[in-house]
């Protein structure tokens, strides 16, 4: 169920289809996205994170999102990671809205009960769909051609410097430091995104 | 069409997301989500929701129905908490914690409670 392939023709498709005009530019602007274009509701929780650890999850109708109130009121005013993590999260959301929506109408939650025995699920196939959408996220946000441009020009600057630095830990960190504020993601999403791409 | 609706299509044919349409109303964006959801009635105060309709671009011809809406919402939206079947119907459909500490017991329980706020009239709405 979902394969990367899967995901990546998915997130290619919904970007052909939505980041089009003023939102096809880096970074993703995911609020307008999820409002305007997609007009789902976004829905304040208090201390989501603070007392979840988590900043964003859709509801099982999928016509809303909760956020973490505080990092959405925030958005622009808050530290820089902050709003980076919420984009991802949102994205993550946006993962689960296009890939999993008629896979989770039959999950449909009658009772508390049964959103507490899924919550407590262990299995493969929980973490499937939790790694389909942060794939979504991260292709999403990255886009892999972008990513490559901003690569091949790096590359030019060290190659000539440190030929081995493609192994070198700490020369991958400096470049997914220098270029994740273009697409507004934390360095590690960056550091993903370059392993899939190789 | 319902007052939530109505100010719903408005803020978006405005095209301002819900944080840039309360910074500039100067209103708590959660009252207004609550608002455009249903649950929360609108205010009382005339005047405040004639400036909120000439900000959403209501025309003078539309400013009676747009009262109108608001005045029959707060009859219709009751002022209780929100009930176990709508804040079930609202659970999310996934739930990632990001330092991986799921959801059970008292934790769970609180959850369920801070859901069913988010879901009911904030009576202290000061919106």
């Amino acid at each position: 169920m979902n394969g990367k392939e899967d995901v990546w023709t998915a997130v290619e498709e919904f970007r052909r289809q939505y980041l089009t005009g003023e939102l096809g530019h880096l970074p993703v602007d995911v609020f307008t996205l999820v409002e305007l274009s997609l007009r789902l509701d976004v829905i304040p929780f208090d201390d989501l994170f603070a007392k979840y650890d988590s900043d964003a999850a859709i509801t099982q109708d999928f016509t809303g999102i909760y956020v973490d109130a505080e990092a959405y009121v925030l958005w622009e005013k808050g530290p820089v990671w902050k709003q980076n993590r919420l984009r991802f999260s949102v994205a993550h959301e946006l993962g689960h809205y296009v890939l999993h929506r008629d896979l989770a109408s039959g999950l449909a939650f009658n009772s508390f009960d049964e959103f507490a025995q899924w919550i407590r699920r262990q299995d493969g196939q929980k973490y499937a769909l939790e790694q389909a959408a942060n794939e979504f996220a991260g292709r999403l946000l990255v886009p892999p051609e972008q990513l490559k441009i901003h690569f091949e020009q790096f590359s030019q600057e060290f190659d000539a410097l440190f030929p081995r630095w493609r192994r070198d830990e700490g020369i991958r960190r400096l470049f997914a430091d220098t270029i994740s504020p273009k697409f507004g993601v934390n360095a590690q999403v960056v550091e993903v995104r370059l392993s899939a791409a190789e | 069409m319902n007052f939530g609706q109505l100010i719903k299509e408005l803020r978006i044919a405005k095209q301002l997301t819900l944080r840039r349409c309360c910074a500039e109303l100067g209103v708590d964006p959660s009252n207004w989500s609550k608002m455009e959801r249903g649950v929360t009635p609108p205010p009382r105060d005339t005047r405040l929701l004639e400036r909120w309709a000439a900000f959403l671009g209501v025309t003078r011809e539309k400013k009676q129905d747009f009262l109108d809406l608001a005045s029959l919402a707060r009859q219709e939206i009751p002022p209780d908490m929100a009930s176990d079947q709508k804040v079930v119907a609202a659970l999310p459909a996934f739930f990632r914690a990001v330092r991986g500490q799921e959801l059970e017991g008292e934790r769970l329980k609180q959850f369920i409670e801070d859901l069913r706020a988010v879901h009911s009239p904030d009576k202290s709405a000061a919106l």
